[in-house]
């Protein structure tokens, strides 16, 4: 009897997690915009530094994908919040439906497209390399040309897979708790990214963030971030299941 | 001055983050989504299709000269730095003769017959030059002039190729001057890894801070092979180093 309950809520689960793959799949066009942006503006504002002895003046113009991975985080965050909206949570009423399976169906497309975020983000790190070789007007740094070995983007596909699932759940915790008061919609963005931003440039302090970006050992992060992720969804399932039925 | 970028760029995140929220909340009817969910998932592989094509032109391409400029760059660096090392052994050991002529950027010899001699040379802060004296007994008023020069390098590539050396040694009334007309200043721009990476790398000195590149402006010799008799005068004593 267990069995079968189980099997019926994993089928329910994936019948609703292949129809949102193709029903939300506007977040792919705002994905595919938001990284061309980003690639746009690495293209515009890059970092750098110079180094001088007085005779010699050596500048050095970086590029890299970090904006892009910005904007892609700000990408999940927004998608993850959505899903929480009523517009959305109204089209899972379609279906034979429970909010359990409601939640695990946006939690599976969340990972789905987080990975689908990685894959690109990793592989415009290439794109990037290539317009900036064919637009830079100053010569490539000697020992400083490269996207990365594949062992360092192979990390780095992963860091940014586990930061988008790690995001996705504080969107969409964030999006779940905007749903039961309004006036989080305002506050959650400040308090999550507008904040953080401003602690980190301007007191050069990391709360909270630390416990992740400081941590040195990826197989540690990814443990961490699942069990956060793990946390932050289990508790909105949690919140939900406690709310009438269709609110 | 900072607190208007972080302001600029709180303002820009959160546009950012209106204009995406605008993007994915226009919801469409269920017969428009099923059209537009095919045009997306498309546009979609078009745009992973795209990317995968300029990984594939990355490792295709030949590498240029700058990277066979790479090249150099990892499998000589020890080799390089070392020989920046035994030039700076060998000078300051006074085993003058043999420093590689490489490195000897201008030699001078004259006759001075007077007792003091005043250095007129300009120091730089990171670079100062260093003047070693050898005293000679029999030197017949003969001084010899020799300065030399380690090669700049980036990220431990030579570029002196890309410099050209303007200096000048006179003698005038017993001063000793160099004159050294170079200002040259170097572009370059270079590609990183992720910051996200950098969270892994053993040396976390450098997270985060976006670019690194090192910089060595070659060390600065002025040999000076004087009468016995002459004093030296004009530069700070923690540059000049007498041989025995």
């Amino acid at each position: 009897m267990m069995s079968l309950s189980e099997m019926k809520l994993g089928e329910i689960v994936w019948k609703q997690y292949i129809y949102k793959l193709f029903s939300y799949s506007d977040a792919l066009k705002s994905l595919i915009i938001i990284q061309l942006l980003g690639i746009g503006f690495s293209l515009l504002a890059s970092g750098g530094g110079s180094s001088s002895d007085g005779y010699i003046t050596v500048s050095v113009d970086t590029y890299s994908v970090d904006l892009v991975f910005i904007f892609t985080l700000i990408w999940i965050f927004v998608t993850s919040i959505l899903l929480t909206t009523k517009s959305y949570r109204f089209e899972d009423f379609t279906f034979v439906t429970s909010r359990l399976s409601s939640h695990l169906s946006n939690i599976l497309y969340l990972i789905t497209v987080s990975a689908a975020a990685m894959i690109t983000l990793t592989l415009s790190s290439f794109l990037l390399y290539l317009l900036v070789r064919l637009f830079a007007n100053t010569p490539l740094l000697y020992g400083g040309g490269s996207p990365g070995s594949p062992g360092a983007l192979l990390l780095s596909a992963g860091a940014f897979l586990l930061y988008f699932i790690l995001v996705s759940a504080l969107g969409y915790l964030a999006g779940g708790l905007a749903q039961i008061h309004k006036s989080l919609i305002a506050v959650l963005p400040v308090v999550l990214i507008v904040l953080p931003i401003y602690l980190s440039i301007s007191l050069g302090v990391y709360p909270l963030y630390s416990f992740y970006i400081a941590e040195s050992s990826f197989w540690i992060l990814g443990i961490k971030i699942i069990f956060t992720a793990a946390i932050l969804f289990g508790g909105i399932i949690l919140l939900f299941n406690n709310r009438e039925v269709r609110a | 001055m900072m607190v208007l970028n972080v302001f600029i760029m709180i303002m820009f995140l959160s546009m950012l983050f209106l204009g995406i929220f605008y993007l994915l909340s226009k919801r469409k009817s269920a017969s428009k989504k099923r059209v537009t969910s095919k045009r997306a998932i498309s546009l979609f592989g078009g745009y992973t299709a795209v990317l995968f094509l300029a990984m594939c032109v990355y490792y295709v391409l030949p590498q240029d000269e700058t990277a066979g400029r790479d090249a150099d760059f990892n499998s000589n660096e020890e080799e390089m730095y070392s020989e920046i090392d035994e030039f700076e052994r060998l000078a300051f050991e006074g085993e003058i003769d043999q420093i590689d002529e490489k490195f000897l950027i201008k030699a001078q010899n004259f006759r001075y017959e007077g007792d003091r001699m005043e250095l007129n040379i300009p120091q730089l802060e990171n670079n100062p030059v260093n003047v070693i004296i050898k005293k000679i007994e029999d030197s017949a008023d003969q001084v010899e002039v020799r300065y030399y020069k380690a090669p700049l390098r980036v990220n431990g590539v030579d570029i002196s190729d890309q410099i050209a050396e303007e200096v000048d040694i006179y003698e005038e009334e017993g001063r000793i001057a160099i004159s050294q007309e170079m200002h040259y200043d170097f572009s370059f721009h270079q590609f990183n890894e992720s910051f996200v990476l950098s969270q892994f790398n053993d040396d976390s000195s450098n997270r985060g801070s976006g670019y690194s590149f090192s910089f060595r402006n070659g060390t600065q010799i002025l040999y000076l092979s004087i009468p016995e008799n002459v004093e030296i005068d004009g530069l700070e004593e923690e540059f000049i180093y007498y041989l025995d």
